[in-house]
């Protein structure tokens, strides 16, 4: 059914299906609880430690990666994400507003999050985002600060 | 009872709380009219806005976003064949094929009235046994609300839709990020890493809102555009239904308000479940059962009744034993923590202001849904032409301006990014992510009553079987278990 394509770069993909990676992100879950879990008291089961279930959710995981590797469906699909670089954009969008919020205040923030967000759509207008932009602006200065009293900065220097 | 109701009606009828749930419906009205945005998202993005109200405010409000969002999905699964949530997916069937027959605006306002009928037995029904519950509910231990819990945990994760193996991994995921933090019992720090900020746990509404929220934009991005326009106008005169379509409904309402009342009441099976339950009934005994899936009366009533019964009922286990029956009534119990509400027996003695408050509170929502809403469905509708990439921006900004005002905290940004990260990968990964909002609300509470039953009995793991009630739960919790692995084992012994 699959078209003739680069032979490894295929069996990678096929390698690659929904629930074997599930698995994957199970066991390294299981890793990260597991390592927590034994640098604190495991105690007993009268008198249980900080560590005696983390343990438990340590065998959990174990033990539902295990299954759904073993139950792994004939129907698996390999993954499909769809277009990465929109998603990229919308990330980098939240991530920017984080850095410049404490730096430049909401204002700049939101216009830098309006603007990385719009690019993830193809087709925008430059004016009609940087009108979108300041509405937001607006609406946010207007219902959280004024509304809500929020101690949101605005602007560099401003003091709630 | 009675007494009750009118210290509820009290509390209900200040002028405050009448604001808060008519904002509360309306909101929920909104967000279920627009397809892809659920009550879930809706609640959680929301949520930060109760802060600045008193706790019953802000219950009333919260409920209100979520039956009315019950109310609103159905209008544009009548209307476009987009189910606006999940448990008006089924009245998509019938819904829209009475708008191809020209009858949108009768399936609309039966769609409403059976709505508001199912909504007030749910209520009914849970103003009757929810004191009897509490009363029982005094009696539990700290082995029977481990249990009860446990059942709640893999009932919810497993009768839902997907497989339940991921479900319950899920749960899993929830549960050890739920126990981030200080450790109460023993005042070590757990998963913390030195990070200060996460001594207190992960963020609720950071976590909520990235899952639900953030990663719904993730998911939907660069898809293309959405929605389609709607040709037909919906005129008052054209809502009001002939006789026979209201003699067909009537039972139709009555069979699907017992069956939502049912399952919104037990843990893990929701409205969605309710809905589809009624229609499949609906299938077998209604008198239109042969035009069902062309247009039948019956398929819009009979599941519409039953989504909102369970929308109601669905309150009983989380408001008397503290024990949500899923991710919607989760985020419920997190506001009302958050408030310094313990649910529970308690809340019915203790607080009896802020029970009965939010059960009267109900009764009106409902009653303002149907008196201001149906006239209001055209505007409703002409906000679904809304394009999503005027609306995507805007709900970003919304997102991390809530999740920022909780603590005044970059961090929380940064928790919020994370989780709409994994939202969007346990989606490709096709994870269900309620559950694990559903194990972090219940991380804490369930590991605690874990550790004090086995401190009780001395470290004797019997305690849960000895126990009456916790064995009672444990085998309702072994046969849900057993159900599951029926399909597969079947599918594997054919395989060999």
């Amino acid at each position: 059914m699959t078209q003739p394509s680069p032979p490894t770069q295929n069996r990678i993909a096929a390698l690659l299906t929904r629930d074997r990676v599930g698995a994957a992100l199970l066991l390294i879950c299981a890793l990260i609880t597991g390592l927590q879990a034994s640098s604190l008291r495991l105690g007993s089961a009268r008198m249980m430690g900080p560590g005696y279930f983390p343990w438990i959710l340590t065998g959990l995981f174990v033990l539902f990666a295990a299954i759904l590797l073993l139950n792994a469906r004939t129907d698996d699909e390999p993954i499909d994400t769809g277009p990465l670089r929109p998603v990229g954009l919308i990330i980098a969008s939240v991530a920017v507003f984080g850095l410049l919020l404490p730096i430049t205040g909401a204002a700049v923030a939101i216009v830098a999050l309006v603007v990385l967000a719009a690019l993830a759509e193809s087709g925008r207008k430059p004016v009609s985002v940087l009108v979108l932009a300041l509405v937001l602006v607006a609406m946010v200065w207007l219902v959280f600060r004024f509304g809500l009293n929020l101690q949101l900065q605005m602007y560099p220097g401003d003091r709630g | 009872m009675i007494d009750n109701l009118i210290l509820g009606f009290g509390v209900a009828f200040s002028l405050s709380t009448l604001t808060w749930c008519f904002m509360g419906v309306s909101i929920g009205m909104f967000i279920g009219v627009l397809p892809g945005v659920g009550p879930l998202a809706a609640i959680s993005m929301l949520l930060p806005l109760t802060y600045y109200t008193t706790p019953t405010n802000a219950l009333v409000m919260l409920s209100g976003i979520y039956y009315g969002a019950q109310y609103g999905g159905s209008v544009a699964s009548i209307l476009l064949r987009l189910p606006g949530t999940a448990s008006s997916a089924v009245v998509c069937l019938d819904g829209y094929e009475m708008t191809r027959n020209g009858r949108a605006g009768a399936a609309l306002f039966l769609s409403a009235v059976a709505s508001f009928i199912g909504g007030s037995i749910g209520i009914l029904l849970m103003s009757a046994f929810a004191p009897s519950l509490a009363e029982l509910a005094l009696q539990f231990g700290s082995q029977e609300y481990f249990m009860l819990m446990t059942l709640g945990l893999v009932a919810a994760s497993t009768l839902s839709e997907g497989s339940a193996v991921k479900g319950l991994a899920m749960v899993v995921l929830g549960l050890a990020l739920g126990i981030v933090g200080l450790d109460t019992i023993s005042g070590t720090m757990r998963f913390t890493y030195g990070n200060m900020e996460l001594v207190d746990g992960i963020s609720l509404v950071a976590s909520a809102m990235g899952l639900f929220g953030l990663s719904e934009i993730l998911a939907n991005i660069g898809k293309g555009e959405r929605g389609s326009p709607l040709a037909q106008k919906i005129s008052l005169r054209s809502m009001i239904p002939t006789g026979r379509e209201i003699r067909d409904s009537l039972p139709a309402i009555w069979r699907g308000s017992a069956i939502g009342s049912f399952f919104g009441a037990l843990p893990g099976t929701g409205s969605t479940v309710a809905s589809f339950f009624s229609y499949a009934t609906e299938r077998k005994v209604a008198r239109n059962r042969a035009q069902m899936g062309q247009g039948a009366v019956e398929g819009v009533a009979g599941p519409e009744a039953a989504n909102n019964a369970a929308a109601q009922t669905a309150f009983i286990p989380t408001l008397t034993l503290g024990v949500p029956g899923d991710a919607v009534m989760a985020l419920m119990l997190g506001a009302m923590i958050v408030h310094g509400i313990q649910p529970g027996p308690g809340l019915l003695n203790d607080t009896p202001e802020v029970f009965w408050g939010l059960i009267a509170s109900f009764w009106i929502g409902n009653l303002l849904l149907v008196i201001f809403n149906i006239p209001l469905i055209g505007i409703w509708v002409s906000l679904l032409r809304i394009p999503y990439k005027l609306l995507y921006p805007g709900i970003i900004v919304l997102i991390v301006i809530g999740t920022y005002s909780v603590h005044l905290s970059v961090f929380d940004i940064y928790q919020l990014l994370g989780f709409g990260v994994l939202g969007y990968v346990l989606r490709i990964l096709k994870f269900p992510t309620a559950p694990l909002v559903l194990g972090i609300v219940l991380g804490p509470m369930i590991e605690e009553n874990f550790r004090r039953s086995l401190m009780l009995a001395s470290g004797d793991y019997l305690t849960f079987v000895t126990r009456p009630i916790s064995a009672g739960l444990l085998l309702a919790t072994i046969a849900i278990v057993a159900s599951q692995m029926i399909a597969p084992l079947k599918r594997w012994r054919r395989a060999r």
